[in-house]
């Protein structure tokens, strides 16, 4: 659903303290009641978000919203990896982000001894001697650990995340008086979650991070780009009622943007952000089915094995367009890479190690990175299988991190991996003759 | 070359980038040991206007140590707007500021070091802005030097920024953003502003503004012409007459959102050939010593004619 129109239906109806009482009141009080529904018809293609304010004097407001089923991406965060973890007030946290200018792209958080906290922003775009006065100001914050309501971070860990993300964030959290931030991360390169809890409303983002590069701010930073997706409630795994409202809840998936720099390998961030106010959970629907997108399905088909013929660059990755990215086509010399490490993505979950898979993961990145979308000749398991099996067999949570790691997988080789093309010899063959 | 110093006065430079910011993206900055001097030219393509603010070093720095192999001259290009950036966040709650020239990545900047107290713990957080600069070479900067005007028709203080600002504003909008709009003033205290649009001809006049002695404030230079400069009184007739000026709407709209940074703002009126604005950003009760060299901002604008290309060869 565009997040644009539905944000109109509520907007200034919420009035925190009244300010001007009497204004305020007209405003807020002058709604009786309430009503959201939903209106699925699966088959027209017209499903409609019914939004019904019951207004003093018998007037009644209704917003008929257009939205359309798609396949929620959640970024999949393992709290086990995450074993470093801070909190502090939000209200602190935005005024030190207030310092930062907008235009530079990266965030380091870095734990420089026991006792401060570094935060500095830094650019990876080179910048020619013709516009160094274009270079971005370069901000950096060092506060004292004290600051923190709680600070439990490995010594010399030094996690980046991308600066506009996490302002807007943290100017989101500012906004309530006192709510507490938390962040939970582990090394650089895995995800970062950011939480909040206000009135019923949970807030949790996940941030892709990256690793600062050694040669520093103008130097190319080691890459360590993931996209991780999974549907973010498996019926049955989410905790009543809370689940399901965050599910059915104006989730407005925030961002997945693949980065633009074409200096810097390919840098997604993968934002979710789910939103549930109390007032909601008292619409009592069921989640709706799973049912595979041609977006979800999207990810999935890929070629398993170097026999595989796959046609490059016939079909505009839908990968790429269901993550509302701007993805560049790959370059033609690249289409005929090789691919030796085939089989770590397997039919077999297991044979997906992790750390086979991040260590796959920082030889790719060197280049831009592009998904196809190639069905053809798919002996493999399709995604849209797989994720059937994984929501319909076993509904427990185990099958969550084996289906995550598939799709991790997948998401990444049909992110990065271009197969070379048996038909493009066929053709050249053709030609010879 | 190094510079390094203390900041005392956080707000005043901010409010000098701030303002100059809006004329221009870069500027050039002139540090010596005395003073500093930032030098801006207007962006727009058809206008030839500078502003040039000179602030006294002892103004804003404590015990500025500066060394350069040119007289203890540093010579830099400044990005106005993170300069500005850079100091704003700060300039409501800092508790000590200093300033210095580094080089990060191979790219020169001016590091600007705050610390301020936490609102929580009431401990000190440090954060560092380095905006990015360009050093410039003396012999690149050699020719610049402030335009010389002939001696000006007529001085005036200008009526109430806020007021002007409005009216101004308005103006704008009646002749578009490269119309042409004229200003006039006299010696008995009267300033106009005339538009003459297509479809509107308007004209405001203020009386009764003081018209202060020409050269009576420090830092304010002017070419000695040729024609007589006896400083008798005028006679009133004289004294009535008109020096007009024609300036570019957008400029003249940047020079009054640029004043109002000021407390006192003097409008030269160089009959048919530029118009000079000085702003001054401390109350007129300051001792004369302070004022010389205290944060004036000397904004140029040129009159559209004959006279232009005579302005370019001064510069």
């Amino acid at each position: 659903m565009n997040v644009k129109a539905l944000l109109p239906v509520f907007r200034g109806r919420y009035v925190q303290e009244p300010i001007n009482k009497e204004r305020d009141e007209n405003m807020v009080g002058g709604i009786d009641k309430c009503e959201i529904v939903l209106q699925e018809k699966p088959n027209k293609g017209q499903c409609r978000l019914v939004v019904k304010l019951f207004c003093r004097q018998g007037i009644m407001k209704t917003f008929r919203l257009q939205y359309e089923e798609a396949d929620i991406i959640h970024a999949s965060f393992l709290k086990e990896w995450a074993v470093n973890k801070w909190a502090i007030r939000a209200g602190e946290l935005k005024k030190w982000m207030e310092h930062f200018g907008p235009k530079t792209e990266h965030l380091e958080i870095a734990a420089d001894d026991e006792e401060r906290v570094n935060f500095t922003s830094y650019t990876l775009k080179i910048i020619d001697g013709a516009h160094i006065l274009k270079t971005p100001l370069q901000t950096s914050i060092e506060l004292d650990l004290i600051e923190f309501n709680e600070f439990q971070v490995a010594t010399d860990t030094s996690i980046a995340v991308s600066v506009k993300d996490f302002k807007s964030i943290v100017t989101h959290a500012g906004t309530f008086e006192h709510v507490q931030i938390q962040a939970v991360y582990g090394e650089p390169g895995q995800p970062m979650q950011i939480t909040y809890d206000q009135n019923g409303m949970f807030c949790e983002f996940t941030l892709m991070t990256r690793k600062k590069g050694a040669a520093g701010p103008a130097g190319k930073a080691e890459p360590v780009a993931k996209i991780m997706s999974h549907r973010s409630v498996i019926p049955g795994s989410g905790t009543g009622s809370v689940a399901r409202t965050r599910e059915q809840s104006i989730a407005s998936r925030k961002s997945v943007t693949p980065a633009v720099p074409p200096t810097a390998s390919l840098q997604p961030v993968v934002a979710a952000r789910d939103t549930s106010r109390s007032e909601s959970a008292q619409i009592e629907m069921p989640p709706p089915p799973l049912r595979v997108t041609p977006f979800g399905g999207s990810v999935s088909a890929v070629p398993n094995s170097k026999d595989s013929p796959l046609i490059s660059g016939t079909r505009q990755s839908s990968f790429a367009t269901g993550i509302r990215g701007s993805l560049q086509p790959r370059q033609s010399q690249s289409l005929f890479i090789m691919d030796d490490d085939d089989d770590v993505f397997g039919p077999s979950p297991a044979g997906a190690g992790d750390e086979q898979f991040e260590a796959l993961l920082d030889d790719l990145d060197d280049e831009d990175v592009l998904g196809w979308d190639a069905s053809l000749g798919s002996e493999r398991v399709s995604f849209v299988e797989l994720q059937e099996r994984a929501v319909n067999a076993d509904k427990g949570k185990a099958v969550v991190p084996k289906e995550k790691e598939q799709r991790e997988g997948r998401a990444e080789e049909s992110g990065s991996y271009v197969e070379a093309t048996q038909r493009k010899n066929v053709v050249r063959g053709l030609f010879d003759d | 070359m190094k510079f390094r110093s203390d900041i005392h006065n956080i707000t005043l430079l901010s409010k000098v980038a701030g303002s100059l910011s809006v004329v221009g993206k870069i500027g050039w900055l002139q540090l010596t040991p005395s003073h500093l001097q930032l030098r801006v030219l207007s962006t727009s393509d058809n206008s030839q206007s500078q502003v040039w603010a000179t602030i006294s070093s002892s103004s804003i720095f404590t015990d500025p140590k500066i060394s350069s192999a040119h007289d203890n001259i540093i010579n830099l290009e400044v990005p106005l707007d993170t300069l500005h950036r850079s100091l704003k966040s700060a300039a409501s709650s800092y508790t000590s500021a200093s300033i210095k020239l580094t080089k990060k990545e191979g790219i020169p900047r001016l590091s600007v070091i705050i610390t301020t107290e936490t609102a929580a713990s009431m401990n000190h957080a440090k954060i560092v802005q380095d905006i990015p600069v360009r050093v410039l070479s003396p012999q690149s900067v050699a020719h610049l030097c402030k335009p010389l005007v002939p001696r000006p028709g007529c001085a005036v203080m200008l009526p109430p920024l806020n007021q002007l600002r409005g009216i101004t504003d308005r103006y704008v909008k009646m002749v578009g953003a490269n119309g042409r709009i004229v200003v006039e003033g006299n010696n008995n205290g009267v300033l106009k502003m005339k538009l003459d649009a297509e479809a509107v001809k308007v004209e405001s006049e203020w009386r009764g503004l003081i018209n202060p002695v020409v050269g009576e404030d420090g830092g304010m230079e002017w070419e000695d012409g040729e024609e007589d400069e006896e400083d008798e009184e005028l006679n009133t007739q004289e004294k009535e007459r008109f020096s007009k000026v024609m300036v570019d709407s957008r400029d003249w709209a940047k020079v009054v959102r640029v004043s109002a940074a000021g407390k006192r703002v003097i409008a030269w009126l160089c009959n048919n050939h530029s118009l000079v604005v000085y702003v001054f950003l401390d109350e007129e009760g300051d001792n004369q010593a302070t004022i010389k060299f205290h944060g004036g901002l000397i904004l140029r604008l040129n009159y559209y004619g004959d006279s232009v290309s005579g302005f370019e060869t001064r510069r």
